[in-house]
C-alpha cells in the first residue's frame, strides 16, 4: 500500500495525464478527487457519495458565487448593446492622437470594459471587433495591433469585477470586495504600463503605427465621453457603490446587471438575437466555471487528505530558503504553467497547494491573489496556447499567430514590471481595500 | 450512430434547460435590485432573500452545465493535438470520454440518492426552508444530460473539439 502522501503524487501525475489527453478540466479533478477519497478515505465508498454530491451542490448553490453570472450577464449585455463601440470612440477621442494612439484607445477601451466584465475573452473579442478594423485602416503593424488587443483584455481578469478574483476568493476564503478593490490600482497602473510600451515601440519603430490622426478639439472630446454615459455610469455606480459601503461584491453585480438590461434597452438594442446570444454566452461561461470549481472542491479534500500540503510545507522550509525567494520561485512556476494550461485550471490546481505554503509565510492573500491574477494574465497570452491569442486570431484570421505572439512580448515585460512594482510596494494592491475595510 | 432525431431532442433538452436557466438569471438580477433597494427603504435586509437567491443559483448552475455540454463549453487543456497525429487524438477522445460519461453519471446517481433524503436530512435553506431536493434532481438530470451527450459524440465519433469560446449563431 502507498503511503498517503505517495497516493497523493499519483493523483497529480494521473491528473496531469488526463488533462494531456484532454479530458475536459472539471472531468478530470472530479475523476482524481472521487479516486483518491475512495482510496484514502477510511470509508471510502460513502465518502466519496458524500463528496461529490455535497460538494458539486454545495459550490452551486453558494450565495456568494451568484456574482458570477449576474456580472458575466453585465458584460455580455454592454457588449450587444454597442456600450463598448462608445467606450472605444471616447478612448480614441482622447488618445488617437498620441503617437500609437488608436493602440493605446484600445488598452483604454479593454480597461473601461474590463470594469464591466470579468472575463478576459469578452474584453478581447469586444474591443478587438472594434478596435482592429480601425487599425488596419491607419496602416498599424498587424503585431502592435493584434498585441495591444490580446494584452488589452487580459486586464479583464485584474480590474474588478474579476471572476479570476471571485474563485481565488472562494477557493481561499477571502473576500471578494476586498480582492476587487486590491485590483483596482494595479490595473490601472498596468494599463500605464502597456500604454507606455506601445509609446516605447512606436519612439524606436515608427512604421509600426504610421498613421497619425489629427487632435480632437476639447468639446468634441466631451461629447464622445458623454455617448459613453452608460457604460461609465454602470462602472461608477458597481465599482464606487463597494468602494462606498453601498452594496456588496454581489449586489454589486445585480445592479450592474439591471442597469445594463436598462442601457441595452434605451439605446434600442433589447431585440431576441441580441439578447439570446448574450444569455447564451452567460450561461456558457457559467458552466465552464461552475464545472471546474464543481472539480476543484472535490479534488481540495483529496489533496488535504493526501497530506501533501503540509508536507510540502515542512520540505520547503526545511530548505532555508527566504520568503520572498519561496514567493519568486511559486510565481515562476506559476508562469511555467500558464504557458500551457487554462487560468482556472492552474488557480484551482495549485491554490490547495500554495495557500498553505504562503499563508505560512506570513504572506498577504489578498495581495498574493493580486500578483497570481497577474501571473495568470501572463499565461492568457503566453505561447503555446495562450487563449486571448487564439481570440485576436478568430478575429484576424489572415495575421499568423508568429505575428501575434511577437506583438505580445512587450506587453508580457510590462506585466513582469507590474509584478516587481507589486512585490516592492504591497501597498499599491492593499491601499484601497485597506481604507475601505480596514486593515 | 444515434439516431439524428435523438441527438435533436437531447439538444432541445439542453436549450429547454438553458431557456429555463435564462430566466432564473433574469429573476436573479431582479431580486438583487429589489434586495438592496428593499434594505435602503425598510431599513433592513429582506428577509430569507439569500435562501431563495441559493435555489436560484443552483437552479441556473443546473440549467447551465447542460447547455455547456451542447456547446463544448467544458475547457480542457489542448496541448497534445500539437504533437499528436489524428490516429492518436482518436483514441485518447474515446479514452477522455469513457471517463467523462463515468464521471459525470456517478456523480448524478450521487446527487439523485442524496437528493432523495429531502428535509429528512437537513437538506433545506436556513433562513426560508425551501427544501434542496428538487435543485438536487435538476443538477442530477443536468449531469445526465452532459453524460448523454457524451455518449452521443462518443458513438459518432465527433472528434474534442478546441475550446471556441465566440460561437455565434448559437441557440439556447
Amino acid at each position: 500500500m502507498p503511503s498517503d502522501i505517495m497516493t497523493g503524487i499519483i493523483g497529480f501525475v494521473v491528473l496531469l495525464v488526463l488533462l494531456a489527453i484532454r479530458v475536459p478540466v472539471g472531468t478530470a479533478m472530479l475523476a482524481v478527487g472521487a479516486g483518491g477519497i475512495w482510496f484514502l478515505h477510511p470509508r471510502g465508498e460513502v465518502a466519496v457519495f458524500a463528496t461529490l454530491a455535497g460538494e458539486t451542490f454545495s459550490v452551486s448553490s453558494l450565495y456568494s458565487m451568484t456574482i458570477l453570472p449576474l456580472f458575466v450577464l453585465m458584460g455580455n449585455l454592454s457588449g450587444v448593446s454597442g456600450m463598448s463601440r462608445d467606450l472605444y470612440s471616447a478612448a480614441h477621442a482622447w488618445f488617437g492622437h498620441l503617437k500609437g494612439g488608436l493602440a493605446s484607445s484600445t488598452i483604454v477601451g479593454c480597461a473601461g470594459f474590463s470594469a464591466l466584465s470579468g472575463s478576459s475573452l469578452a474584453s478581447a473579442v469586444t474591443m478587438g471587433r472594434v478596435a482592429i478594423p480601425e487599425m488596419k485602416r491607419f496602416h498599424y503593424s498587424d503585431s502592435l495591433s493584434t498585441g495591444s488587443v490580446a494584452a488589452g483584455g487580459t486586464l479583464g481578469i485584474l480590474i474588478p469585477p474579476s471572476a479570476g478574483f471571485v474563485i481565488y476568493a472562494i477557493l481561499t476564503e477571502e473576500s471578494i470586495g476586498r480582492l476587487f478593490l486590491a485590483g483596482v490600482l494595479p490595473g490601472l497602473i498596468l494599463m500605464g504600463l502597456f500604454i507606455a510600451a506601445i509609446m516605447i515601440q512606436v519612439s524606436r519603430h515608427p512604421e509600426l503605427a504610421p498613421g497619425v490622426l489629427p487632435k480632437v478639439s476639447l468639446p468634441e472630446r466631451l461629447r464622445a465621453l458623454a455617448r459613453a454615459r452608460w457604460i461609465i455610469g454602470i462602472v461608477v455606480i458597481t465599482v464606487g457603490g463597494i468602494y462606498g459601503g453601498v452594496f456588496s461584491a454581489v449586489e454589486a453585480a445585480g445592479i450592474g446587471a439591471f442597469l445594463a438590461f436598462v442601457a441595452t434597452l434605451m439605446r434600442g438594442a433589447f431585440r431576441w438575437p441580441e439578447i439570446k446570444k448574450a444569455m447564451g454566452d452567460t450561461l456558457a461561461s457559467t458552466a465552464t466555471t461552475f464545472y471546474i470549481l464543481m472539480g476543484a472542491f472535490v479534488f481540495t479534500p483529496f489533496v488535504a487528505l493526501s497530506g501533501i500540503p503540509g508536507a510540502l510545507t515542512e520540505w520547503v522550509v526545511g530548505l532555508g530558503a527566504g520568503p520572498y525567494t519561496v514567493l519568486i520561485i511559486c510565481l515562476l512556476a506559476l508562469v511555467v504553467l500558464g504557458t500551457f494550461m487554462e487560468g482556472f485550471a492552474i488557480l484551482v490546481l495549485t491554490l490547495p497547494l500554495l495557500q498553505p505554503l504562503l499563508e505560512g509565510y506570513g504572506f498577504n492573500m489578498i495581495w498574493f491573489g493580486v500578483l497570481m491574477v497577474i501571473v495568470l494574465e501572463m499565461g492568457l497570452i503566453s505561447p503555446p496556447v495562450g487563449i486571448n491569442v487564439f481570440v485576436v486570431k478568430g478575429i484576424a484570421p489572415d495575421v499568423p499567430m508568429n505575428t501575434i505572439f511577437r506583438g505580445i512580448w512587450p506587453f508580457w515585460f510590462a506585466m513582469g514590471a507590474m509584478i516587481i512594482l507589486l512585490i516592492l510596494f504591497p501597498s499599491i494592491a492593499l491601499l484601497l481595500p485597506n481604507s475601505m475595510f480596514g486593515p | 450512430m444515434p439516431g439524428k432525431s435523438f441527438t435533436r431532442w437531447l439538444f432541445r433538452i439542453g436549450d429547454l434547460f438553458a431557456f429555463a436557466a435564462g430566466l432564473a438569471v433574469v429573476i436573479l438580477v431582479l431580486m438583487t435590485v429589489v434586495a438592496v433597494v428593499g434594505r435602503y427603504v425598510f431599513g433592513q435586509p429582506i428577509f430569507g432573500i439569500e435562501d431563495v437567491s441559493r435555489v436560484l443559483l443552483a437552479f441556473v448552475v443546473a440549467g447551465s452545465i447542460a447547455y455547456g455540454a451542447k456547446r463544448g463549453a467544458h475547457v480542457h487543456v489542448d496541448v497534445i493535438s500539437m504533437q499528436a497525429g489524428p490516429r492518436v487524438l482518436r483514441v485518447t477522445d474515446i479514452i477522455a470520454r469513457l471517463i467523462g460519461i463515468a464521471v459525470v453519471s456517478f456523480t448524478a446517481y450521487s446527487l439523485f440518492t442524496k437528493g432523495l433524503c429531502g428535509k429528512a436530512c437537513g437538506y433545506f435553506t436556513p433562513n426560508l426552508s425551501i427544501p434542496y431536493m428538487p435543485f438536487y434532481f435538476a443538477l442530477a438530470l443536468s449531469m445526465a444530460l452532459f453524460g448523454l451527450i457524451l455518449l452521443v459524440d462518443l458513438i459518432s465519433g465527433k472528434p474534442v473539439e478546441e475550446h471556441t469560446p465566440d460561437e455565434e449563431g448559437e441557440l439556447f
